[in-house]
């Protein structure tokens, strides 16, 4: 009787338990499907009222990366100067640019891919928008082409090599260093398509970012052939002065677009993303302005060769840049102006010869900068001023400082930085003139095809 | 008119409740029933013994004894079998025949035991068990045992009881949780922490000071701290996948189950406890900064090419340093000064605890309430606020209700209000004691960028200035204004019902909750720029972070134990247990402030971080104990898991188990045998089982996150999402055998375990190329881990004036990365290069990779063609025969001739060895960061009856190897470092004109072999041998006899003394062997993550333990 009772209650108490683990795992099935506020889930989208943020994205990315990037060029060139405590900065500062394992450079390249991706992203899914009709502004894909455009000419600038094409888990092989400039004629397009769409669109704004950057991404890829025409880290030598006819005339074309000293210039902030230098050099002091423009033990700052005063840009410049407490992190970049599609067609006049004339293309352009800081104009029959070449690499030294062209200033005109190690082991700046970041660490171990062939990737 | 509102139910569920308790306790009355009671004393010295469970043979029917030793509980009518188990001591049995109504009186002598097989468990052994029966391993800590131990929180209870379980202290900044491994790394990219459950329910185990605030890496709380340590009966702890597999998913890192104490029945009783204590950083660890004038006068400073101001204030000229310092100092001479002691002081700590216990037999109650305070040993007070001070006022209570024979109830509560402050510290440049040791004695000046002031002849300034020489980034006094608060409530509380439903069934249930609420604050005010000196947030700024989670535990379970006739015995064990974790961070920022404010909303840059996560685990498990003959015992069982990380939608995961404990010393023909005498003790067992660990709740997925741009709301790539993601799975399987000789006096416990973690969660880094540069978590991984546990204890006298007990126990392990699937290795601290730890195929876990120098040509593998020295050749390339680099290393002759002339360090860049050729010359192996062997050994001892003394020495040795980042910078960085005085030396020696050639060539060779460090030279001359020895604890005890006690109106009183981190032996050089970057949720609150787990050995500008002595006094009545 009593084991009986034993099992009935035993049973009951199993029936029970059973019932209540069941009800367990059924309810936890609803429980287990949480919900994410974080972030937003990759098909959301597709949803075309996306769009804006998506391009946004794309701006936001490319604005990081080129922040990210310009550190390193900067510090590699004479802009600044290392004198903090992170040794990657003074290899950099010295003229070593290729090891792949700098954990400046090796962390700025994720920043410059993510940028890449995003922009050809935001253009592919745009498209697409578009191409269904369900794209309310149009003037957004425009802005896409634009941003991509910057990314596709920054990777030409500032690296030997680089992986295109890479989409999410499949990577692509680089380009392969001979055929970087592809980068620009990639950027070239992305401005062409990018402006028939504004010009459709009547948006004045973006007609003349486009066609400047079009005409910035023609100069640099001349610039690019100037420095590689015979492999690896080989300038050409000569005069480094180089003339782009489509530039040239994109520059002309942007400039009757442009209001006095216009400038695209990326913004930050705090709500937004901070410039990713500011809080290297101003904040936390890892570098300063480089003694080639402001010595500081003497508060000597970069003076104009023709009126000695201070140059008023390259102070402007500096002082934006170095902010206050409350905007040290968030200067604006410029990644294109007037004042440069000016000097692309001083250099264009140079190029064909024209130099001596007051009223030349060469001077009317430099003096068209000059103007811009209400400085006295430049004549290039005064022989108490500067040989052409001299002032131009002036001008481009004092009117693009931080703009990410004053390496390639530096090489191609035959200059050195002071910083530039010349004992050994010999800096890269000055053993091989032309060269530029490499594919770094974290892609050299993550792309498939690099760790099959790293000879390829380096 | 008034509206009838329906009754809630949970007051119709509490109504429920009460009036089934008093219908049980009712019909307790209404049996036939007598009473056990009696005194439990150790047989040798005749005191009492608190805390020895007393129960009926068979039952969970018992009590515990109180500090006088003192037991009563009722007992049906019959004849009975009483027995007593307490850690440490050897069981006793009496027999007891009770009459309805009546009272028996059995006394009991326990004696000291070795082996403790008989102690009782529960954490992962499905119900209460015997250790005997159980294939593997569980550790019991029992809290009474640490009484008189210096061990002020959880952790440092923790800390060498169990070989297996290491105990990280971090630092020694007040209140620093340490990190907690149990036979290493598990994982390679989820939490190595093991879970922790109070009374059966799961608790915070973070660390750090959330999201958003960050000290530099130290100096953070744990939350497992938190508990109250007064209030700890005693802890299990599950060692690995073998023993957890019934908490599945979560569990592979191991469990620690704390049990909070209860009552015993009686009148109240009451106990006291006053501690007061000091602190000291030992100052022997932190070796003097070094430096040396370059100029004699401030002309020749001049005449060297230097502006004439930088000359006259802050540049090393002779002259002008021997007037700030008041004494004689001459160019190339390097003299010291100690900037790091002025940081130093006598901490200070106050413990103050009161408990009231007692009860009938219906009801016992604890309750106790301990208040913690802690200034510790970092001071410099008169430069700025920051502290290190910790405070915790901790309450704790629990309620036993046992209204029938057939039901308990308990209640318990737990809460905290803790209050803890660090100063800004380890890796950061804007932590005083970092700059203070980064500090140059001979760029002192009182002359900033923005103030000045004058030398007061002494190496000080009148006002603002910059004393102890930083060359950058802020003075020590600037960066003494940086406070790191946080201020936490913990909650924790349970209810736990059992019911035997038949004496051979019974119903238990389990439901609790952690709430935990943390507010964290960095700060520095408005005019934190005090010297004039820092860029950095002039204008002041402040950061919130308001990190909440709470955790909901639900456990039901049944346990079935049978009979199958004389020799066969069944407990069978099915339930489910389920987690529901919401953790909500959010946290803001305020920087640049127009005034003296220190709100966020008062900062000139404001911004907003948010981050919430939900995560639900549940599962069902079953598992069933044959017994044979009480000697042979086999378990299996498994758990069926489901977790939110994978839906509603994916498939569960199953974590079986089984385990084999045979004890032939139990066996009858076994005491007539030869081993008798020999072996008084001898078990085997082994067990094999698994259990998981879980990816994040959205790491699946594809997923974008927002990032803003100046035209508006924008989103960028964040995870690249896998939906193939599942737990990773860790099996285990442990073999072991328990020794006892000479009567249990002597015992030896061995364990040889092995674990494979497969489909192990890596953070892969897909080709950043690809868009998508954040790490995704991956299947893709394999660990392979192993080792002996090993455990000694011997009691070699055991007299009434001496009873001595010797431990000693040792771990050794391995564990190495066997499959990463083709993933790229992963380093510690992402880009940053100066951490060389990496998770890499083949390897340890935690390896060390980085530059080496060229060796020896004789010592290079035949037929290896990288760059190597011959004899009399240098690892240099700075000049060759014809006076210029030639590509191939220096002989002395041509060093001789380049070091005619001083020479700047920075010139002297020493050639590197790429060994593989690979083109990466700082992937070279160059050790692992955790030790072959760990462990402790000490004594116990009672003299002459009242005096105990106590010692615990720790250990690690055996391949194990620190970064010394510190002093890589102090001897290398040509800006915040090269001030230990043979860096200050070797650059003196170099740039002294009055050198030789021969001396700047021995100090080429110096600057090589021993200093040079730091980028491109990651990983050269900054790892060093770590092993050491630590005299951890020392206690004495003086137990005051009960007749002068009672003089006092005490039952019992004791006084101790105790030190903690006594001395330290160890070849290390750097600060503390101990210290680790990271501390607890330094890297990451949720305690996961590479640089979390393997950031271990990093000794990058921490503080040393601390030497801790306290005087303790505890009385009762």
């Amino acid at each position: 009787m009593n084991r009986m009772r034993t099992s009935l209650a035993y049973s009951g108490v199993r029936s029970l338990a059973t019932a209540l683990l069941l009800g367990i795992v059924t309810a936890c099935s609803s429980l287990l499907d949480v919900k994410n506020p974080n972030n937003v889930n990759a098909e959301d989208l597709n949803n075309p009222k996306a769009a804006p943020a998506i391009a946004n994205g794309a701006l936001a990315t490319v604005a990081y990366g080129w922040g990210a990037i310009l550190l390193e060029y900067s510090t590699a060139s004479d802009e600044m100067t290392w004198i903090g405590s992170r040794d990657g900065f003074r290899e950099l500062d010295v003229g070593t640019m290729t090891n792949p394992t700098n954990e400046f450079t090796d962390a700025a390249f994720p920043f410059v891919g993510r940028a890449r991706w995003m922009s050809d992203f935001a253009i592919k899914q745009l498209s697409a928008f578009d191409s269904a009709g369900t794209l309310k502004n149009r003037d957004d894909l425009a802005r896409a082409y634009l941003y991509a455009a910057i990314a596709y000419t920054m990777i030409g600038d500032m690296f030997n090599n680089f992986p295109i094409g890479s989409d999410r888990r499949t990577a692509a092989p680089p380009l392969g260093r001979a055929k970087m400039d592809s980068t620009y004629t990639i950027a070239i397009a992305y401005t062409t398509a990018g402006l028939a769409i504004a010009q459709a669109t009547a948006n004045k704004g973006l007609q003349l970012a486009l066609t400047a950057q079009r005409a910035r991404a023609e100069h640099a890829k001349a610039v690019w052939a100037k420095l590689h025409p015979a492999g690896p880290g080989v300038p050409n030598g000569g005069s480094g002065i180089v003339s782009n006819a489509a530039a040239n005339a994109d520059a002309a074309t942007a400039l009757t677009l442009a209001t006095v000293d216009w400038k695209y210039r990326f913004a930050y902030s705090v709500t937004t993303i901070d410039n990713y230098m500011g809080a290297w050099v101003n904040s936390r002091q890892e570098m300063r302005v480089g003694d080639a423009y402001i010595k500081p033990s003497t508060k000597d700052t970069l003076k104009d060769p023709i009126t000695g005063l201070v140059d008023p840009e390259l102070r402007r410049a500096a002082t934006e840049f170095k902010g206050t407490s409350a905007t040290q992190l968030y200067g604006p970049l410029t990644v294109v102006s007037a004042r440069e599609l000016y000097l692309i067609l001083a250099e264009a006049g140079l190029a064909a010869g024209d130099t001596l004339s007051a009223t030349g293309q060469f001077a009317v352009n430099i003096n068209a900068v000059r103007a811009l800081n209400g400085l006295t104009a430049y004549d290039p029959a005064n022989a108490a001023h500067p040989r052409p070449l001299a002032m131009l690499t002036y001008e481009r030294k004092a009117n693009l400082f931080l703009q990410g062209r004053r390496l390639h200033d530096l090489y191609r005109f035959g200059a050195r930085a002071d910083q530039w190690q010349t004992t050994t082991p010999v800096a890269e700046a000055v053993s091989a003139p032309g060269t530029f970041f490499p594919i770094t660490q974290i892609e050299l171990l993550a792309n498939p095809y690099c760790v099959a062939n790293p000879t390829v990737c380096y | 008119m008034r509206t009838s509102r329906p009754i809630p139910s949970s007051a119709r569920i509490a109504a429920t409740l009460v009036v089934a308790v008093y219908l049980c306790a009712n019909g307790v009355v209404a049996q036939g029933t007598g009473t056990i009671r009696g005194t439990v004393t150790d047989a040798l010295t005749k005191r009492p013994v608190d805390g020895v469970q007393v129960y009926v043979a068979g039952t969970e029917l018992g009590t515990l004894t109180g500090a006088d030793g003192r037991y009563q509980f009722s007992v049906r009518a019959g004849d009975i079998e009483i027995r007593t188990r307490r850690v440490g001591f050897a069981a006793e049995v009496q027999k007891a025949t009770v009459a309805a109504g009546r009272a028996v009186e059995l006394n009991f002598e326990l004696r000291l035991a070795a082996v403790a097989l008989d102690v009782v468990v529960v954490t992962g052994a499905g119900a209460e068990t015997e250790k005997r029966k159980l294939g593997n391993t569980v550790t019991t800590i029992d809290a009474s045992t640490l009484r008189n131990a210096p061990a002020s929180n959880v952790s440092e209870q923790l800390s060498a009881r169990d070989p297996a379980v290491a105990v990280l202290p971090s630092g020694g900044l007040a209140g620093e949780g340490a990190q907690i491994r149990i036979r290493g790394a598990a994982s390679l990219t989820q939490a190595n922490e093991p879970v922790v459950y109070v009374d059966g329910v799961r608790v915070d185990r973070s660390g750090g000071f959330g999201d958003n605030v960050g000290t530099g890496g130290g100096g953070t709380p744990s939350r497992l701290d938190d508990i109250n340590p007064e209030a700890i009966d005693h802890m299990e702890v599950l060692k690995g996948a073998a023993a957890t597999t019934l908490y599945g998913t979560e569990a592979s890192a191991g469990v620690i189950q704390i049990f909070t104490k209860k009552g015993a029945r009686g009148a109240p009783r009451w106990d006291f406890m006053s501690e007061q204590g000091f602190s000291r950083y030992p100052p022997s660890r932190y070796p003097a900064e070094a430096g040396f004038a370059r100029w004699d006068t401030w002309q020749s400073c001049v005449a060297a090419g230097n502006d004439t101001v930088p000359c006259q204030t802050k540049l090393p000229v002779a002259g002008r340093l021997s007037q700030f310092y008041g004494t004689t100092i001459r160019p190339f001479e390097v003299f010291e000064r100690n900037f790091v002691q002025r940081l130093f002081e006598t901490g200070y700590t106050g413990t103050y605890s009161a408990a009231v216990s007692g009860g009938n037999t219906g009801v016992t109650y604890y309750v106790n309430g301990r208040y913690f305070t802690e200034n510790g040993p970092f001071g410099g007070s008169n430069l700025g606020p920051a502290a290190d001070v910790d405070r915790k006022a901790q309450a704790t209570a629990s309620l036993d209700l046992v209204p029938t024979d057939r039901i308990k109830v308990r209640v318990t509560t737990g809460y905290t209000d803790a209050h803890h402050e660090t100063p800004t510290n380890n890796n950061s440049i804007y932590a005083p004691l970092t700059n203070a040791m980064f500090s140059h004695p001979e760029l002192a000046t009182c002359v900033t960028v923005r103030a000045s002031s004058q030398p007061d002849g002494n190496g000080g300034c009148t006002g603002p200035g910059n004393p102890t020489g930083v060359a950058s980034f802020g003075t020590v006094r600037e960066d003494m204004q940086r406070t790191n608060k946080q201020d936490t409530k913990h909650f924790i509380g349970s209810i736990n019902a059992s019911y035997q439903a038949l004496p051979s069934l019974a119903v238990e249930g389990t439901l609790g909750v952690d709430m935990s609420s943390q507010l964290s604050q960095g700060f520095r005010a408005f005019d934190n720029d005090v010297d004039g000196f820092t860029l950095v947030a002039p204008g002041g700024s402040k950061v919130v972070d308001n990190r909440t989670q709470r955790i909901v535990t639900a456990e039901g379970k049944t346990t079935w134990r049978r009979s199958f006739g004389p020799q066969w015995a069944s407990t069978f064990v099915a339930g489910g247990q389920g987690f529901i974790t919401k953790l909500e961070d959010e946290g803001s920022f305020g920087g640049v402030f127009p005034a003296r404010l220190e709100v966020t909303v008062a900062g000139f840059n404001q911004n907003a971080f948010e981050r919430s996560l939900q995560t639900v685990n549940a599962g069902v498990f079953g598992q069933e104990q044959l017994g044979f003959r009480d000697y042979a015992f086999l378990t299996v069982g498994g758990r069926y898991d489901r977790n939110s990380a994978f839906g509603k939608t994916s498939k569960g995961v199953f974590y079986p188990k089984a385990s084999l404990s045979l004890q032939p010393s139990l066996l009858p023909s076994w005491a007539g045998s030869r081993f008798t005498s020999r072996l008084s003790t001898f078990r085997v067992r082994g067990a094999i089982g698994q259990s998981g660990l879980q990816p994040g709740a959205f790491d699946k997925f594809t997923t974008f996150s927002p990032l803003g741009s100046e035209l508006g709301p924008g989103l960028a790539p964040n995870n690249l999402g896998n939906p193939d993601l599942k737990p990773e799975v860790s099996t285990e399987w442990e073999l072991g055998t328990e020794l006892g000789a000479l009567s249990d006096r002597a015992a030896l416990d061995i364990t040889y375990w092995r674990r494979r973690t497969r489909d192990a969660l890596y953070l892969r880094q897909y080709a950043p190329s690809g868009g998508f540069p954040s790490l995704q978590l991956s299947n893709v991984g394999e660990i392979k881990s192993g080792g002996y546990d090993i455990i000694a204890s011997f009691l070699p006298v055991n007299t009434g004036k001496l009873s001595l007990k010797l431990f000693a126990n040792a771990t050794w392990m391995w564990a190495f990365v066997t499959k990463l699937g083709g993933a790229p290795p992963l380093k510690v601290g992402g880009s940053y290069p100066r951490y060389r730890n990496f998770v890499k195929e083949g390897y340890p876990v935690g390896a060390l990779f980085g530059a080496k120098l060229p060796g020896p040509c004789s010592a290079r593998p035949a037929g290896a063609t990288y760059r190597c020295l011959n004899p009399g050749e240098n690892p240099y390339d700075l000049t060759g025969p014809a006076g210029t680099p030639d590509r191939k290393p220096d002989t002395d002759a041509e060093l001789l001739a380049y070091f005619a002339v001083p020479r700047a360090l920075n010139l002297l860049n020493p050639l590197l060895v790429d060994e593989n050729g690979n083109g990466d010359p700082l992937d070279h192996y160059l050790g692992k960061s955790t030790p072959d062997w760990q462990g402790a050994f000490g004594m116990n001892a009672t003299v002459v009856r009242n005096f105990e003394l106590g010692a615990v020495f720790e250990y690690k040795f055996g391949n194990y190897t620190i970064t010394n980042l510190t002093d890589a910078f102090r001897k290398s960085n040509p800006m915040i470092g090269r001030n230990l005085r043979r860096a200050a030396q070797v650059e003196a020696t170099m740039l002294n004109p009055a050198s030789t050639a021969q001396e700047r060539l021995a100090a080429s060779r110096t600057w090589a072999y021993e200093l040079k460090a730091l980028s491109p030279y990651d990983g050269l001359n900054q790892n060093e041998n770590g092993k050491f020895l630590r005299f951890r604890e020392l206690s004495l005890t003086y137990n005051v006899p009960a007749s002068y006690a009672n003089r006092f109106g005490f039952g019992h009183m004791s006084i101790t003394a105790a030190g903690r981190n006594l001395a330290l032996w160890t070849p290390y050089t750097g600060i503390d062997p101990e210290t680790n970057e990271y501390g607890r949720g330094g890297a990451s609150p949720d305690l996961g993550g590479i640089d979390q787990n393997f950031g271990q050995a990093i000794d990058a500008f921490g503080f040393a333990l601390p030497r801790r002595f306290t005087f303790t006094v505890r009385v009762g009545f």
